[in-house]
C-alpha cells in the first residue's frame, strides 16, 4: 500500500505545475496589463506609479521569468495582495477557507447519508416501486439548475413560509448570543446553503451506489453467502454493502471539482462569506491576484481530496491494502 | 427412504416476452451416502438444477413446479426461516470458481467463523479452534496463519479448499459441488477430487457432482444422470451408462471426451 | 417499448418542439422580446401576456422563447467544440500512444482538477471577448471573423466555446479508452494486416466503433452546456441583456422574487425539461446501444 500511495502522490506533482502555469498564463491573457485595473480608473495615478507598480509585480520583465517568480512566492504562500483592498491575498482566503469547507464537508456528509440508503433500496429491488420513483426524482433533479433550486427554495422556506434565514452566516446580532445560541444560528443559517448544494449531487450519487450495489449483488460470492443460509439482511450488510461502497470512495474523490464549484452558486446567493463568493467577487472586479490564487488553491484543494479517496480506497480494499503476495 | 427426492422439478427464465425453460420436469433421487453426478453440456441446465435444489434461484428466474424432497420435507412448501436452515446446514455448497465465490474484502478466518457461528453449536471461544481444525481437515498447512489470509493471498487450490471447509463445517448431510475443479490446474484437480472422496467416507456424505468433465465423473460418482437442453435425458450406475449409452445424446457426449492416456499425451 | 424507449421518444419529440419554437420564434412570439413598456412592468400572468412582464414591461413569454434560441445555439454548438477537440485528443492520444498520450493525459488531469466554475469564470474574467474582436483585424480570418460576428455577439461566442473547453477532457477520456481497447481486437490486427494506412484504421475502423459512448456523452453533455450557460447568464458573465436568456431572466427575476414568481418559476422550469429531454434521449440511447 506503501508504494501505491507514494506513487499516486509523486503523479500528482507534474499536474500541480501545470495547474500554477495555467492560473499565470489566464492571468496574462487579459487584455492590457494586469495592472491596468489597479490602475488605468484612477486617473491620478502618475505614470511613474504606475511604472512603478509595474515593476513592483516585475511586468517589465521576460514572461518566463516573471513565472518562475510568480512559482517562488507562491510556494511561500505569498499571493500578492487585492487590487480591490490592496489586502494580503492569503489572509482574504484563509478567512473565507474554513467556511467553504465547513459548508461542503457537510454536504458531503449530506449526501453520503442520502444517497448511500437510496441507493441501496433501490438496487435491493431494481425496477420496483422504490427504484421507479427515486429514478424519476434523480433525473429532475439532474436536469435542475442549482441555483433555480437554491432561488425557490430561498422563496418558499425563506421568504414565503419564514421558516429559515436566507442570507449571511449569523444573525445580524449575533455577538450577543451565548455561545451555544451562537452555534445554533450558525447551523440555522447553514441548512438551505448545504441542502441546496446537496441535493444536485445527491442525484448523480444514488445512481452510482444504485448501480454499484447491483452489480455487487450478482457477484458469485453474494450466491455463496445466501448458499451459507444468511439471510438477504445479513447477505446485504454482511457481503454486499463493504464491496459496493468500495467505488463510491473514489466517486466521492471525483466529484469535489464541482462541489467546490458549486459553493461559488451557493454562497452567492445566500450571502455566506465563503470562497466560492470571494472568487465571485474578484471575477466581477477583474482583481487578478485574487482569481488566480484561488484557481490555484482550488485546484490544490480538489487534488488533495483527491489523494485522501485514495487513501481511503486503499486502506479499504484489502486487494491494495496487503498486495498480492499470492502464496501456494 | 431416499435422502433426496426430486420429482418434476421446472425453472423457467423469463426474458422480456420469452420464456425459457432451463430446467424441464427433471427427477432424480438421491440416497444418504451416495454420489450422483449430472453431466452435460453448458446450458443443459445442470448448474440452475443444483441452485433450484435451495431455491437459490434470482429473478428472472423463477421455479414452476414439482417437489423437492429432502429428508421427507418438500422444500419448495417451506418457509424462509427453515429453508435457511436447511442451506449451508444440511445442504452445502461448492461453487465452481473459488477466486470470486469468496468475498475479497473478508478474510478467511472471517468467512469461515461466519459459517461456524451460523450452523454449529461450537462455544464462541472455541470458534477459531474449530476453524483450525476445518482448514488442517482440508489438507491446508499453517492453518492458524491462512485466517488471518484474505482470499487474494491464496492460490487457486487453496481457495477451493477453504470453499469445502466451509462447506462441511456443519457435517451436512448433503454436498452439492458444481463443477469444484473446473477452474483448477489438472494436477489440483486430482487432489480437489481426492479429498473430496475421502471427506465423503469421513463425514458419510451425499455427493451431488455437477460436471461436464466425464473423466471426474467416472472417478468420484456412483450413479450418473446425463442433462440435455433441461431435460434427463438417460440416468443409472456410472460404469453401465459409461460403457452401454442408450441415449443417442449420451453417446455422442461420450464420443468426445477424450482418454486418459490421450489426455496425458496431449 | 420498454419504459425508457418511450421517454427517449418523449425526449426526442420535446427536443424537436423546442427546435421549432427556437426556429420560429419571430413568428411565434405575440411581442417584441426587447419592446420596454414601463406603465406595463411586473404584471401577473394574464390573457393578454401569458406569463406576465418583468421589471420594464417586456412580455415574459416572448423573452422566454427567443431565450430557447439561444440555450439551443449554445449548447449544441458548445457540445460541438468540446466533441471536436475531445475526440481529436482522445483519438491522438490513444492511437499514438507513449509520451505524447502521456502528455496529453497529464494536460486532461490537470483540467479536471480544476473546479469547472473557477475556470470558466477565470477565462471570462479576462475579458477574452475583446481579444476575439481584434481578430477581425487578422488577415485571412478577418473578414470571417467580421462576418460572424456580424451575426453573433462576440461575447457570446466566447461563452459558447469556453463552455466547450472546459468540457472536451470528458470526451477525450472516453474516446481514448475505446481506442485503446479496439487497438487489439481482431478486426483492427487484420485490417493492419492488409496494409491499412493509420489514418485509414482510424477513421474507418477506430473510430466509428468509439462513436457510441461520445454520442451518448454528447447528448448529455448538450444538457450540461445549457445548464452551465444558465449559471453564467445568472451570474451576469455570460449573455448580456437585453438579449433574452433564460439565465438571465432569472437573474433580472431575482430581485422581484417575492412579488413575480412567474419570473422565476418560469425560465427554470423551461431549463428544467429542456435538460430533462436531453437527458432522456441520452440515457436511452445508453440503454439501447450500450448495454
Amino acid at each position: 500500500m506503501a508504494t501505491y500511495l507514494i506513487r499516486r502522490l509523486l503523479s500528482l506533482i507534474p499536474v500541480l505545475l501545470w495547474i500554477t502555469v495555467l492560473s499565470f498564463g489566464i492571468m496574462h491573457l487579459a487584455p492590457g496589463k494586469p495592472t491596468d485595473a489597479a490602475t488605468s480608473f484612477n486617473p491620478r495615478v502618475s505614470l511613474e506609479a504606475r511604472q512603478r507598480l509595474e515593476q513592483l509585480y516585475g511586468l517589465d520583465q521576460p514572461l518566463a521569468r516573471q513565472y518562475a517568480n510568480w512559482l517562488t512566492r507562491i510556494v511561500k504562500c505569498d499571493f500578492g495582495r487585492s487590487f480591490l483592498d490592496d489586502r494580503l491575498v492569503i489572509e482574504k482566503i484563509a478567512e473565507r477557507l474554513p467556511i467553504t469547507l465547513a459548508i461542503n464537508l457537510l454536504s458531503l456528509g449530506l449526501i453520503v447519508g442520502l444517497a448511500v440508503p437510496l441507493g441501496v433500496c433501490a438496487a435491493v429491488r431494481p425496477h420496483g416501486i422504490f427504484d421507479r420513483v427515486t429514478t424519476v426524482l434523480v433525473f429532475v433533479g439532474y436536469s435542475m439548475p442549482s441555483f433555480w433550486l437554491a432561488l425557490l427554495c430561498m422563496a418558499w422556506f425563506g421568504v414565503e413560509l419564514r421558516w429559515l434565514p436566507v442570507s449571511g452566516l449569523h444573525a445580524l446580532d449575533y455577538e450577543s448570543f451565548g455561545f451555544l445560541h451562537r452555534w445554533a444560528d450558525v447551523a440555522w443559517h447553514l441548512i438551505l446553503p448545504v441542502s441546496v448544494a446537496a441535493f444536485v449531487s445527491l442525484a448523480g450519487f444514488s445512481r452510482y451506489v444504485r448501480s454499484s450495489m447491483i452489480d455487487v449483488l450478482k457477484q458469485d460470492y453474494i450466491r455463496t453467502a445466501r448458499a451459507k443460509g444468511l439471510s438477504e439482511r445479513e447477505v446485504l450488510f454482511g457481503h454486499g454493502l463493504r464491496n459496493g461502497l468500495l467505488p463510491i470512495v473514489t466517486i466521492l474523490g471525483l466529484s469535489l471539482p464541482d462541489l467546490i464549484g458549486g459553493s461559488v452558486i451557493a454562497e452567492t446567493i445566500f450571502s455566506i462569506p465563503g470562497m466560492g463568493r470571494l472568487f465571485y467577487e474578484a471575477v466581477m472586479a477583474r482583481d487578478y491576484p485574487v482569481i488566480m490564487a484561488l484557481v490555484t488553491v482550488g485546484a490544490v484543494l480538489t487534488m488533495l481530496g483527491n489523494f485522501l479517496a485514495d487513501v481511503a480506497y486503499a486502506w479499504a480494499d484489502p486487494r491494495i491494502r496487503v498486495g498480492s503476495e499470492g502464496s501456494a | 427412504m431416499a435422502l433426496l427426492d426430486v420429482q418434476d422439478l421446472s425453472v423457467e427464465f423469463q426474458h422480456g416476452p420469452d420464456t425459457v425453460k432451463a430446467v424441464d420436469r427433471v427427477s432424480l433421487s438421491l440416497e444418504a451416502g451416495q454420489a450422483l453426478a449430472i453431466v452435460g453440456e453448458s446450458g443443459s441446465g445442470k448448474s440452475t438444477l443444483a441452485l433450484a435444489l435451495t431455491r437459490l434461484i434470482q429473478p428472472p428466474g423463477r421455479m414452476t413446479g414439482g417437489r423437492i424432497v429432502f429428508q421427507g420435507t418438500d422444500l419448495l412448501r417451506v418457509d424462509a426461516p427453515t429453508l435457511r436452515r436447511v442451506r449451508g446446514r444440511l445442504i452445502s455448497y461448492v461453487f465452481q470458481d473459488p477466486a470470486t465465490s469468496l468475498n475479497p474484502v473478508l478474510t478467511i478466518g472471517a468467512q469461515l467463523r461466519e459459517t461456524i457461528r451460523l450452523h454449529t453449536t461450537v462455544a464462541p471461544d472455541d470458534v477459531d479452534a474449530c476453524a483450525v481444525a476445518l482448514l488442517e481437515q482440508v489438507d491446508i498447512a499453517a492453518a492458524p496463519e491462512r485466517l488471518r489470509a484474505y482470499p487474494h493471498e491464496l492460490s487457486g487450490g487453496m481457495r477451493q479448499r477453504v470453499m469445502i471447509a466451509m462447506a462441511i463445517a456443519s457435517k451436512p448431510a448433503l454436498l452439492i459441488a458444481d463443477e469444484p475443479t473446473t477452474a483448477l490446474d489438472v494436477t489440483v484437480q486430482v487432489q480437489i477430487l481426492q479429498l473430496l472422496q475421502r471427506l465423503r467416507r469421513e463425514l458419510g456424505l451425499a455427493l451431488l457432482l455437477i460436471s461436464h468433465d466425464l473423466l471426474v465423473v467416472e472417478q468420484a460418482a456412483d450413479r450418473i444422470a446425463v442433462m440435455q437442453r433441461g431435460a434427463i435425458v438417460e440416468s443409472g450406475p456410472v460404469a453401465a451408462v459409461i460403457q452401454r449409452p442408450q441415449h443417442p445424446y449420451t453417446q455422442q457426449l461420450l464420443a468426445c471426451r477424450l482418454t486418459l492416456s490421450q489426455r496425458s499425451s496431449s | 417499448m420498454n419504459r425508457t424507449d418511450r421517454l427517449a421518444w418523449i425526449g426526442m419529440s420535446l427536443i424537436l418542439v423546442l427546435t421549432v419554437l427556437a426556429l420560429a420564434a419571430p413568428w411565434l412570439a405575440p411581442y417584441d422580446p426587447l419592446a420596454v413598456s414601463l406603465p406595463e412592468a411586473l404584471l401577473p400572468p394574464s390573457a393578454a401576456h401569458w406569463l406576465g412582464t418583468d421589471q420594464l414591461g417586456r412580455d415574459v413569454f416572448s423573452r422566454l422563447l427567443y431565450g430557447t434560441r439561444i440555450s439551443l445555439v449554445i449548447g449544441f454548438i458548445a457540445m460541438g467544440v468540446a466533441v471536436g477537440v475531445g475526440v481529436t485528443i482522445g483519438a491522438v492520444a490513444g492511437f499514438a500512444g507513449g509520451w505524447l498520450d502521456g502528455v496529453l493525459m497529464r494536460a486532461v488531469d490537470t483540467l479536471l482538477s480544476i473546479p469547472t466554475i473557477f475556470l470558466l469564470l477565470a477565462v471570462i474574467a479576462v475579458d477574452p471577448a475583446e481579444r476575439l474582436v481584434s481578430l477581425t483585424r487578422w488577415p485571412i480570418v478577418g473578414p470571417v471573423a467580421a462576418a460572424v460576428f456580424h451575426w453573433i455577439d462576440p461575447r457570446i461566442v466566447v461563452v459558447m466555446a469556453a463552455i466547450g473547453l472546459m468540457s472536451w477532457m470528458g470526451v477525450a477520456r472516453l474516446v481514448r479508452a475505446e481506442i485503446l481497447s479496439l487497438k487489439e481486437r481482431e478486426f483492427v490486427l487484420a485490417a493492419r494486416g492488409l496494409g491499412a494506412s493509420r489514418w485509414r484504421l482510424m477513421t474507418r475502423h477506430l473510430l466509428p466503433n468509439a462513436m457510441g459512448p461520445v454520442l451518448v456523452s454528447a447528448t448529455l453533455g448538450v444538457g450540461g452546456a445549457i445548464l452551465t450557460e444558465s449559471v453564467l447568464s445568472y451570474l451576469g458573465l455570460g449573455v448580456q441583456p437585453p438579449t433574452p436568456s433564460w439565465g438571465n431572466i432569472l437573474n433580472e427575476g431575482r430581485v422581484a422574487l417575492g412579488v413575480a414568481w412567474w419570473l422565476t418559476v418560469s425560465p427554470g422550469v423551461c431549463i428544467l425539461v429542456t435538460v430533462l429531454a436531453f437527458n432522456l434521449v441520452g440515457e436511452g440511447i445508453r440503454d439501447r446501444f450500450l448495454r
